[in-house]
């Protein structure tokens, strides 16, 4: 069985074959391995990959799945080209293109106003949390149409703290 | 002894002090604020008080509120643990008018000693080094320059009041240093309400070294060897060890004398720690002083055998040291990292959240002093440190061996933590050979990308583990990428 699955940034494709019960044979990527595994949770597997043991734990969060191998995380789903076509249009804070803050904090300073020009990467707001302090800045120059927040006011990820829109000439296509 | 003791913290130092607290049958009062009403230490005491809202400045740091807690409990004691008022003289002070032992020295020690520029004049007198610099704030531009000019530059602006890196500024130029000292002394003022600054002469790659110190109220004082915390992120230690690999018996003995002199110069009771730099040259330096239980005590307590905490109490009851000088013997190494709930990937952004998924390491010389669960949130609103794993063997190769596969171990899901990158500072020659001094990260570390070298073996995880699951029934996929397609209600079977 075929199988492409995204692993944090990279794209890679699978084949694999079922020898017996708790064993398999995988190609990945372009190189052949004999794995025996044991299911030990839901949590837990424990492999031997060409007789080396591995120990991987698992947590599903929707689609995907996180993968810790030696204090490392992955991120793992399937390669799903129709969720690949809709994230590229821009829709999402993935796109990096809103100003939100990364985590729940407090709005500390607000430096722009309603219709104020700016210019990329220029500070718009500043936030704390756990004793650190972050500026968010503008994704793309652009115009403030709005802000959406006060000096002391607390913020979620997600929520959008200033409202830009972008020059004509930055405007994805 | 206290038949009851409130435990003015949270986190793992609150879990770790009620666990010696239960030891010695002494009953447990825990405090929280409202982001922590389900946390650990409050599960783990016997009674709790609830003394405010989330900001610390109204529940943690509130002096008032605790104490009112303590009396309400009939707690005799008050073990303040590290951070928030522990170094607080007001609030030690405070303790004694209300009838509340304070597990800590007397006010006027905690006073003396953190305050800096009385500090390095106390050191001064009782003839230990210090860091050639100023022994007075800085009041006059021009004796400051002149001063400047003797020491040499590089040198180095520091705040009187506090530490952590506030308030501190390394000048490379004579025409840099005014324009340091405006705006160290105002970071001081408003982090610490104090713009008194001094300087020092900015030392060369040095190690830092410190000597843990024990004092009862009969006029008995030890030392229990030293600590080395070299490794540092900005200003904060993440891995500390002990032996140092730079310390031998005979400066060992020395810098061990001049701390136990130095502190019972200063009237010091209970425990605390000297901080020294150390040069290559072998010379050491007094730093400062810290007035309180210090987070990588554990180190120690591998290393002698002993129970601080336990020592503490009983040095707050009025009881003697348990031990002389000559009962003190290290033994074996011993290693401890910080696992904080950050992003090292993401320049250390910290990572509140769920723990969805805990999993801690275990084994022979394994201990991990924890304030998370299973199921805990970590909150915003407070330092995220989530455990500190300390690894315990016979020597330095064995300890680092021992700690890195227990790294290794430890499965955390629902916030991102420093586990990897606490794994490649291990792994990483420098740090084996014991070439740490306290420029180590930003030499080798900065910037840090996870090695996630796996990526075979983490598909295969995934791949056994979805074969594993009952078969899907198909439409999630479908509907989530909102379009209709029967590739997509075939799940994972096509072939």
């Amino acid at each position: 069985m075929d199988y492409t699955l995204r692993i944090n940034d990279q794209t890679v494709d699978f084949q694999m074959t079922s020898v017996s019960e708790g064993q398999l044979r995988v190609t990945a990527p372009g190189v052949d391995h004999e794995v025996t595994y044991c299911m030990v949770s839901d949590n837990h597997v424990q492999m031997w990959i060409d007789q080396a043991a591995v120990c991987a734990h698992l947590f599903a969060e929707g689609d995907r799945m996180q993968v810790m191998i030696d204090g490392q995380i992955y991120q793992v789903d399937e390669y799903d080209e129709a969720r690949e076509a809709l994230s590229a249009v821009g829709a999402g804070p993935g796109a990096h293109r809103e100003v939100t803050p990364p985590m729940p904090a407090v709005v500390v300073r607000v430096l722009v106003e309603a219709d104020a020009t700016v210019i990329k990467g220029q500070p718009l707001v500043v936030v704390a949390a756990m004793k650190m302090e972050t500026t968010l800045t503008a994704p793309f120059a652009g115009r403030v149409v709005s802000v959406n927040t006060v000096e002391g006011a607390k913020v979620m990820p997600g929520q959008i703290l200033v409202n830009l829109a972008p020059d004509e000439a930055d405007q994805a296509a | 002894m206290f038949s009851k003791i409130l435990i003015a913290n949270r986190g793992e130092i609150a879990v770790r002090i009620i666990r010696t607290c239960r030891e010695m049958g002494i009953g447990t009062v825990a405090v929280y604020s409202d982001a922590d009403r389900r946390a650990a230490h409050v599960l783990a005491a016997d009674e709790a008080v609830h003394i405010g809202p989330e900001e610390a400045s109204g529940s943690y740091l509130h002096a008032g509120n605790i104490i009112a807690a303590a009396r309400s409990t009939g707690a005799a004691a008050i073990h303040p643990g590290y951070g928030f008022l522990a170094e607080n003289a007001s609030f030690a002070a405070q303790c004694a008018a209300s009838g509340v032992v304070f597990i800590g020295p007397p006010p006027q020690a905690i006073e003396a000693l953190g305050d800096k520029i009385r500090a390095r004049n106390i050191m001064q007198d009782s003839g230990v080094p210090v860091i050639p610099g100023t022994l007075e704030a800085a009041v006059d531009a021009d004796r400051l320059r002149a001063r400047a000019d003797e020491l040499g530059f590089p040198v180095i602006v520091k705040a009187s009041g506090g530490g952590g890196g506030k308030g501190m500024r390394i000048v490379h130029a004579p025409e840099e240093l005014m324009a340091a000292v405006k705006q160290a002394a105002g970071e001081a003022q408003s982090a610490f309400g104090n713009s008194a600054v001094y300087l020092e002469k900015y030392l060369d790659r040095p190690r830092h070294v410190e000597i843990q110190v024990l004092a009862d109220t009969q006029g008995h004082a030890v030392h229990l060897l030293e600590r080395e915390c070299s490794i540092q992120r900005r200003y904060q230690k993440i891995i500390e060890e002990t032996p140092s690999p730079a310390l031998h018996p005979a400066l060992r003995e020395e810098m061990g004398r001049a701390a136990v002199t130095a502190i019972q110069k200063a009237g010091y009771v209970n425990a605390g720690t000297v901080e020294f730099l150390l040069t290559p040259d072998g010379a050491f330096y007094f730093l400062e002083v810290n007035t309180r239980l210090q987070v990588e005590h554990p180190i120690t307590e591998m290393i002698t055998g002993l129970d601080l905490v336990r020592e503490q109490i009983r040095i707050a009851a009025g009881l003697p040291l348990s031990i002389t000088q000559a009962d003190i013997q290290g033994r074996g190494h011993a290693i401890e990292c910080r696992i904080y709930a950050e992003d090292p990937a993401n320049g250390f952004f910290p990572s509140p959240g769920v723990i969805h998924y805990l999993k801690e390491p275990r084994g022979p010389g394994i201990r991990n002093d924890s304030g998370i669960y299973a199921g805990a949130t970590v909150p915003v609103a407070y330092d995220p440190l989530l455990s500190k794993l300390i690894a315990y063997a016979s020597d330095r190769d064995q300890a680092i061996a021992r700690m890195v596969q227990a790294l290794r171990e430890y499965v955390v899901f629902g916030v991102k933590t420093t586990i990897p990158f606490l794994l490649d500072v291990l792994r990483c020659p420098a740090f084996q050979a014991g070439e740490t001094f306290t420029h180590f990260i930003d030499t080798h570390f900065t910037p840090w990308q996870p090695s996630a070298d796996r990526i075979a073996a983490a598909g295969i995880a995934y791949l056994i583990a979805e074969r594993s699951k009952p078969r899907r029934q198909g439409a999630q996929g479908a509907a989530a990428a909102g379009i209709a397609s029967p590739w997509q209600n075939l799940g994972h079977w096509r072939t």
